[in-house]
């Protein structure tokens, strides 16, 4: 006797994350899976960035805060490190 | 004394007297002040022996109405005859008295002036008083008879009354206002032999001093007669006006009538204008207070009863019945929509209806919130209040019967939208706009209840406060519309976006954000998945961590959340079988090539699956959650499984195990056993019956919603609950005399330890009274006991 199961389509859900660890960004205080203060929608339109130093942000929040700075002296809000966007996508 | 004695016999043969009397005898005032009451009583005496008695046998055939007309007429007349030849009688003695006195230089006494109509007073008042021959009840069925001849002549022609009721508006209403001349109709009924009769016996009655009662009785028949009228021609009509024909009719009928009935000089057009304008008063009052019982039924089949409201506005206007309609609308509402035998979704929409009849009956809103009010308590302390507006309200589906008066709420929505934006254009000249609103301002009348707000709200407005705010509103919005979402597999939500566009509009965009985004991660979804169909088979970068990187997607689709923007989703913990978690594992690696640095996080229990079952030689086709599809899927490898080996399969609890794989075997594709040791075992079915195909067509809906639903807090709690049963049930089995709920929950928190027991004292008091509810504990006094 048979007994076959075949899925014809299987229709998942998930929700996204960016993984960024620490669950609020450390400028604006909203998380990063939502979005900063003036961005409309999450995800694309208020993408997360790491600087070399580790910390991650909102790409708005620390453009904002770099703009803020000193063309010459720009550092990470957290560690005053010397701040630089890391290139590649961080692993978790 | 000699005096006294002639006037003794002048009492026995008076008119001998009268005419014998020495009219010098008269010449003293004493003697014919005297004089004068002695034929008065005389006559009176002769009133009561004779004519009246006379008057009663005339009218002895008078039992039933037929006679009337034809007995009471003639009995009058000569009742009236009689009594106005006394009264002439008199009238000549007083002429003589007061000759004679004059000659003898005597002034005269003024008794002696009014003796014929004290006489006339004395008449009227025996009339009335005696009972013998019911007079009142007499003249109320002749002025009813005839009032019925009045009305049939008119029926019969038909140029009269027809003619008002085909003219509709108010011209209708002012032109028969101002024609207040006899109508040709009336002319010719005037002319009739009956008719003079009727005035005859009228005159009479005035002759009689009984006008005041005459006027009376007339009044209250044309008043009974409009009723009649108004009876037959408007109880239950409501959908077209009846006021202007009604008004018209009173003006041709009753009003004709009281022309003949009432004294010639009453006919001037000053003291007819006046009785014109109680008759309409009178429709108006009987109208509205008819309008105002049949109220509810008038609501119920909102809008095609308009014309029965615009006639209820006119009636309210000329009346003072609006606190009669409050209390009437308000208790008929009371007994026959908030009872818990309404559905929730009917009272809402006989609320609707209220809101809006009232709308067209008085505008300034004054009425509505008195009797919207209970409405409206009510509709609070039902749970599902708020989802129900929140269908309605966006529930675009146009069914076929719906009217073109009929506009449905979501319409509503739609169309204030536009009013809206219309009114945010005319912006720019708002002083204007100010002094038209304040112009068009009314005070409210004086029986509005002042503590009510009483600010003319549309429906929407009127229906999202029901709970004072529209934060519930969003919020209930918001868990319908990601029930709708994720139960979606082809990422098509036009209409949504157009709902959400149209509440975005009412409750502003800020409000609305959230949904906005579960939309938007719709449309995302759609085009994500479409990219990841794409993309090849992962990149090198990926392969090594992905566990099955060449699992293929080409079945799959996902729809993705920014799930800080989605309300809370039910948790289920499951293992997926290995086919399926390679395939998600292969469509997250995926995403994560796309949209790095971002990760998905699945949500394995929400979704829905396509099967197809091949049982035998049988082959089935199904769309059903995809933990029922996990289950299925078990059985795939393995013919048997023991409820316990499954479980822990599958990791999922027993319990929700043991609720999902019933749809499973309701299906006949599964079957339960128990085993040796009396342990559930589950066994797949080796063929189908030929019923079991129906059954899968009924239950697949079913089967659909048992799965990313979510479930209302109490549901939930239920079921949280569940598992502590057989502890109370166990607790309770020891303890004959019950437990009071205190000691039920510290006996809870001390010894139910996997899983902690962590629910409120007000959580449990809640659960008790279901199990109450179900007739396993029983609660007495504050003690629960097991129910025997």
């Amino acid at each position: 006797m048979t007994f076959d199961v075949e899925i014809v389509r299987w229709h998942a859900v998930a929700s996204w994350t960016w993984n960024a660890g620490d669950d609020v960004c450390g400028i604006c205080r909203m998380p990063f899976d939502g979005c900063p203060p003036d961005g409309k929608y999450p995800g694309d339109d208020s993408p997360v960035v790491w600087g070399v130093c580790g910390h991650a942000f909102h790409l708005q929040c620390i453009q904002k805060w770099l703009q803020s700075q000193a063309q010459t002296d720009q550092r990470c809000p957290f560690c005053r490190r010397a701040w630089e966007f890391k290139a590649a996508a961080p692993s978790s | 004394m000699v005096e006294l004695r002639s006037w003794a016999t002048f009492l026995d043969t008076p008119n001998k007297a009268v005419s014998t009397t020495d009219s010098s005898a008269l010449r003293d005032p004493v003697t014919a002040v005297l004089a004068s009451a002695v034929l008065g009583r005389k006559y009176e005496r002769e009133l009561v022996d004779e004519l009246l008695p006379k008057f009663g046998r005339a009218l002895a055939g008078c039992d039933g109405n037929a006679a009337v007309t034809g007995l009471l007429q003639p009995a009058l007349q000569v009742l009236s005859n009689a009594v106005h030849a006394q009264l002439q009688n008199l009238a000549d003695f007083t002429y003589q008295a007061a000759t004679s006195l004059a000659q003898a230089n005597k002034a005269l006494p003024a008794s002696l002036l009014n003796a014929p109509a004290k006489h006339l007073r004395s008449t009227a008042a025996l009339l009335q008083r005696s009972a013998e021959y019911n007079l009142t009840g007499l003249l109320h069925d002749l002025y009813t008879e005839q009032m019925e001849r009045f009305r049939n002549c008119f029926d019969d022609d038909p140029g009269t009354i027809e003619d008002l009721t085909q003219m509709e508006g108010s011209e209708t209403l002012e032109k028969a206002a101002m024609d207040i001349s006899p109508s040709r109709s009336a002319a010719s009924i005037k002319s009739q032999a009956w008719v003079a009769e009727l005035a005859r016996a009228s005159a009479n009655l005035r002759k009689l001093g009984l006008k005041a009662m005459s006027e009376q009785v007339a009044a209250s028949v044309v008043n009974g007669n409009i009723e009649q009228h108004l009876q037959a021609a408007a109880h239950g009509v409501f959908s077209r006006p009846v006021l202007h024909q009604a008004l018209a009719y009173a003006k041709q009928v009753p009003l004709q009538f009281l022309q003949v009935v009432l004294p010639p000089q009453a006919s001037d057009d000053q003291s007819l204008q006046q009785w014109q304008s109680k008759l309409e008063y009178c429709v108006y009052e009987m109208l509205g207070s008819m309008r105002i019982r049949e109220m509810f039924d008038i609501v119920v089949d909102y809008p095609d009863t308009r014309p029965a409201l615009e006639d209820l506005k006119t009636c309210l206007i000329h009346t003072n019945l609006h606190s009669y309609f409050i209390s009437s609308f308000r208790s008929e509402t009371e007994a026959r929509l908030l009872h818990p035998g309404a559905a929730t979704k009917d009272i809402i929409e006989q609320y609707v209806a209220t809101i809006r009849s009232l709308r067209e009956v008085d505008p300034p809103g004054v009425l509505l919130a008195a009797v919207g009010r209970p409405i409206k308590t009510y509709l609070q302390g039902r749970r599902d209040t708020i989802r129900c507006i929140v269908t309605a309200l966006t529930d675009d589906t146009k069914d076929s019967e719906t009217t073109l008066g009929n506009e449905s709420l979501f319409d509503e929505l739609g169309r204030g939208a536009i009013e809206e934006a219309g009114e945010n254009q005319e912006d720019a000249d708002t002083d204007e706009a100010l002094l038209s609103v304040a112009e068009r301002w009314e005070p409210d009348p004086v029986d509005a209840d002042s503590s009510m707000e009483t600010s003319p709200q549309d429906v929407i407005s009127m229906l999202v406060g029901i709970y004072g705010s529209k934060e519930l509103f969003i919020n209930e919005y918001r868990v319908m519309l990601a029930d709708k979402l994720l139960a979606k597999m082809d990422y098509d939500c036009d209409r949504e976006i157009r709902t959400l566009e149209l509440l975005k509009i009412r409750f502003g965009d800020s409000n609305m954000h959230n949904c906005e985004i579960m939309l938007k991660d719709l449309a995302d979804s759609k085009r994500l998945n479409a990219s990841i169909k794409q993309l090849p088979a992962g990149p090198d970068t990926y392969r090594s961590r992905s566990a099955a990187p060449d699992s293929s997607v080409d079945n799959m689709t996902a729809t993705i959340l920014s799930e800080l923007f989605w309300p809370a989703l039910p948790q289920e913990s499951i293992c997926m079988p290995k086919e399926v978690d390679d395939m998600l594992k292969a469509y997250a690696a995926k995403f994560h090539t796309i949209k790095a640095p971002r990760k998905l996080q699945w949500r394995p229990h929400l979704g829905s699956v396509d099967l197809k079952v091949t049982v035998g030689v049988r082959t089935l086709e199904l769309s059903v959650s995809p933990v029922c599809a996990a289950i299925l899927h078990q059985f795939k490898a393995r013919a048997e499984w023991s409820s316990e080996e499954l479980s822990a399969s599958l990791q999922m609890p027993s319990t929700t195990l043991r609720r999902k794989i019933i749809f499973w075997i309701n299906q006949g594709l599964l079957l339960e056993r128990k085993d040796a040791a009396q342990a559930t075992v589950y066994i797949r079915a080796e063929h189908l019956d030929e019923h079991t195909k129906h059954r899968l067509k009924d239950d697949q809906d079913a089967a659909l919603s048992n799965g990313p639903d979510s479930v209302s807090p109490q549901q939930q709690l239920h079921q949280e609950m569940a598992m502590y049963e057989s502890y109370i049930m166990g607790m309770l089995t020891n303890f004959d005399d019950g437990l009071p709920l205190e000691r039920i929950h510290n006996m809870l928190k001390m010894f139910v330890v996997e899983p902690a027991y962590d629910k409120t004292a007000e959580q449990l008091a809640a659960f008790l009274g279901k199990l109450a509810s179900e007739e396993k504990l029983q609660l007495v006094g504050s003690v629960f006991k097991r129910k025997a």
